[in-house]
């Protein structure tokens, strides 16, 4: 089982802001998943992954090919798939014909067999029925399928899905983890949410990525961990808590260095995730998930 | 639009679906439900439609000729009728068609001519079970007249299509209708 | 009137499938199909499955590509294949809105030479800035929604780019082209018109790879307007746009322009997709 992604000390800015400021990740078949804010430079590291936008600094190596090489680009790009955020369709075309049009991009030369391919990856998530349908009559969950749809063209090897679940509903975001499960047997997916459901469902493996760095590598059960002994409960909130809020009846679930003799409670996911992400975590965290 | 699009739960259920199911889901638009209709009636539609034209690679065209059609034009079925004589009128009208683009080297009615004798005992029964002094005297008129019958009334082509279908004139289609009309009335009075 | 429900059995279903069946009992047998569903299933075995497999194929391929557009079956009528097609007709500017609005200008254009003073003037100032307007929005973040998709496939960038580029102005050059042979005066007018254009065209392309291609085209556009609208004022020469200065002027930007793409060659494509 090879390495399928070796990154390090990835650098990308923008005028001064850095994007990424030395950021670490490898990742092998399975799924991996980027938990972090916005703007913490997830969407940035993902089109690197995808080949479609260069690093300013750092080591790259995709599949074992150099994405700066442009030979070793076509190499990746041959085994990637690629959902970017807000994924965009031709409004005129019909479901078909839009994920015809990628995949001719994507090289599939003979008609017969591109169309039979178009037609199987539809059918993998659900839109054979609406083939015919139009883009612009589709709603917005049948869209992100069919952005899906487009990066399972030719089963390939490297798959990069930024955001996928975003903007779905709980029903949908359900049958879209199945798929993404489905789709990582036997093929790397990396994909970024702000989500702790979405890793706690489907990833092998989780990197938080904060400040254009990555702050954790491991297993979500890992992650949980890092908040091992900090969580706690009590009756009223606490201000020196890293992050509090109200849960059910009345009471104050804390995140940070718990006073002597609180209860403890077992940490999750979202914890250790609040945990990493600092003080600035504690400001505008009313609601989670 | 706003269907739920869950290819996965249409599958499950279409054993119970009706043809007017079926092709209400094809004005719709699925590709699913024209798939199951083509499995119900691609078949009998080939094995009728090779009756009257002798060229399979004639009939396969006009095969999928008639599920293109049937695609759009699954709104106009409007539950008139069944639905495989629908699809027989849009089959055979294809048929008519083709023949038009292209007319065929021969016809089956030549073929099929002599076999009309060769009817056992036992299909002799059967036809009377089925349609009593009609069959008799309908099997008691010559061939061709039997083809103009089969064509016009059975098939419910106009007279230029029937003609068009047995590669003959349209007056002689008119007249073979007559001299078998009279035929028969005098077979059956 | 049967007393008896009347079914095929599988003798019957055999004998008129394989057409031994007299014509009379044919027809009873298939009037009675056109009922009966069950009987009609009987006759499924006896016809070739792979033939009817393969006739289904063909039955999707005509229902999922329905409709294919003027442009996609001009294009495969000229023997250009499908999946070129497909990339080409992408484009907005070789939609039917984008031609008829370009056909338009340049007819109204055309009227003005005749009827306006220095009517001339107003076709020489617009008709290069067709083929232009054309190439910026044949490609770029604001003509294609899925560029951020298809900046991650393998497709060659630079063949995209050349057959966008090139099936645009093929499409605006030829109705420009073919009003220039209506314009009053000389016919070198009829011609004269196209380094301007050639110049603005390559420019925006060049430019481009700095900038997004609808700020490059906007750019040069209003530095060509500021220079060819002078000859519509009273007194002034309708042909300005097309006088030694001017087309000097071009030349030069012309020359520079693919000198600068030229040494760029390699990484042409690769910056074209990401000005964004």
């Amino acid at each position: 089982m090879t390495t399928t992604v070796e990154a390090t000390g990835l650098v990308k800015a923008y005028g001064r802001r850095h994007a990424l400021a030395g950021l670490d990740l490898a990742a092998r078949t399975g799924v991996t998943g980027l938990l972090g804010p916005n703007g913490a430079g997830k969407t940035t590291l993902l089109r690197i992954l995808a080949t479609v936008l260069p690093t300013d600094a750092g080591h790259l190596r995709l599949l074992g090919h150099d994405p700066h090489e442009p030979t070793g680009r076509r190499h990746v790009r041959r085994r990637l798939g690629y959902l970017p955020q807000d994924a965009g369709f031709h409004r005129g075309f019909t479901a078909f014909e839009a994920v015809d049009y990628v995949a001719v991009l994507k090289e599939h030369t003979r008609t017969r067999a591109r169309h039979d391919e178009v037609r199987r990856v539809l059918d993998l998530v659900g839109l054979g029925d609406v083939a015919t349908t139009k883009v612009r009559a589709l709603s917005g969950g049948m869209r992100q399928r069919l952005g899906l749809a487009q990066a399972l063209l030719g089963s390939p090897e490297l798959l990069v899905l930024d955001e996928p679940t975003v903007g779905l509903d709980p029903e949908q975001r359900m049958r879209f983890r199945d798929l993404v499960s489905e789709a990582g047997r036997g093929r790397t997916v990396i994909l970024s949410t702000h989500q702790t459901e979405d890793v706690a469902a489907v990833c092998s493996e989780v990197v938080v990525v904060t400040g254009g760095r990555s702050v954790f590598t491991g297993t979500p059960a890992e992650l949980a961990q890092v908040a091992a002994g900090r969580v706690w409960v009590d009756d009223d909130k606490d201000p020196r808590a890293v992050a509090g809020w109200r849960v059910g009846a009345g009471h104050y679930h804390h995140v940070g260095d718990p006073p002597a003799g609180a209860e403890l409670v077992d940490p999750t996911i979202e914890d250790a995730y609040l945990l990493l992400l600092g003080p600035r975590a504690g400001a505008g965290m009313g609601e989670v998930a | 639009m706003d269907r739920p699009g869950e290819g996965v739960a249409v599958a499950a259920a279409d054993e119970e679906l009706t043809d007017g199911a079926l092709l209400s889901a094809v004005a719709g638009g699925s590709p699913g439900a024209l798939e199951e209709l083509y499995r119900r009636h691609a078949g009998w539609l080939s094995i009728r439609l090779a009756r009257r034209c002798a060229d399979p690679a004639v009939v396969d065209e006009v095969l999928q000729d008639t599920f293109v059609a049937v695609w759009t034009g699954a709104g106009r079925y409007r539950g008139a009728g069944d639905a495989g004589a629908w699809m027989w009128g849009i089959a055979i009208r294809r048929l008519v068609d083709a023949f038009r683009r292209q007319p065929p080297t021969s016809y089956p009615l030549e073929a099929a001519a002599d076999l009309g004798a060769l009817e056992s005992a036992e299909d002799r029964v059967l036809l009377g079970v089925e349609h009593g002094d009609l069959a008799g005297a309908l099997h008691r008129l010559s061939p061709e007249l039997r083809a103009v019958v089969q064509a016009t009334v059975l098939d419910g082509l106009t007279t230029r299509e029937a003609a068009r279908l047995l590669g003959v004139p349209a007056g002689t289609v008119k007249t073979r209708m007559m001299r078998a009309r009279r035929a028969l009335r005098k077979e059956l009075a | 009137m049967t007393t008896t429900p009347w079914h095929l059995d599988e003798t019957l279903a055999g004998r008129y499938a394989g057409g031994t069946l007299g014509a009379v009992l044919t027809a009873s047998v298939e009037q009675h199909l056109t009922a009966c569903a069950s009987c009609r299933a009987l006759l499924t075995p006896h016809v070739d499955a792979p033939r009817l497999d393969a006739v289904w194929a063909d039955v999707l391929e005509r229902v999922e590509r329905p409709r294919r557009s003027l442009l996609e079956r001009g294009l495969s009528r000229s023997g250009v294949d499908d999946a070129t097609a497909r990339l080409v007709a992408a484009a907005p500017s070789l939609r039917g809105a984008w031609v008829t609005g370009t056909t338009l200008v340049l007819a109204l254009a055309l009227v003005a030479a005749y009827v306006a003073t220095n009517g001339v003037g107003l076709y020489l100032a617009l008709a290069p800035l067709m083929p232009m307007a054309g190439v910026a929005l044949a490609y770029g973040p604001m003509s294609d929604p899925a560029h951020e998709m298809v900046a991650a496939t393998p497709y060659s960038p630079l063949r995209l780019l050349a057959l966008r580029t090139a099936f645009v102005v093929a499409t605006t050059l030829a109705p420009a082209a073919l009003a220039g042979l209506f314009l009053p005066g000389s016919p070198y007018l009829a011609v004269v018109w196209l380094l301007p254009a050639l110049a603005l065209t390559v420019g925006t392309v060049a430019l481009s790879t700095r900038v997004a291609p609808h700020l490059a085209a906007a750019a040069l556009a209003v530095a060509w307007l500021t220079v060819s609208l002078r000859a519509l004022a009273p007194r002034r020469d309708p042909l300005l746009a097309t006088s030694s200065p001017v087309l000097l002027v071009c030349t030069v930007v012309l020359v520079a322009a693919t000198a600068f793409l030229y040494a760029r060659r390699r990484d042409l494509a690769e910056l074209l997709r990401r000005t964004a």
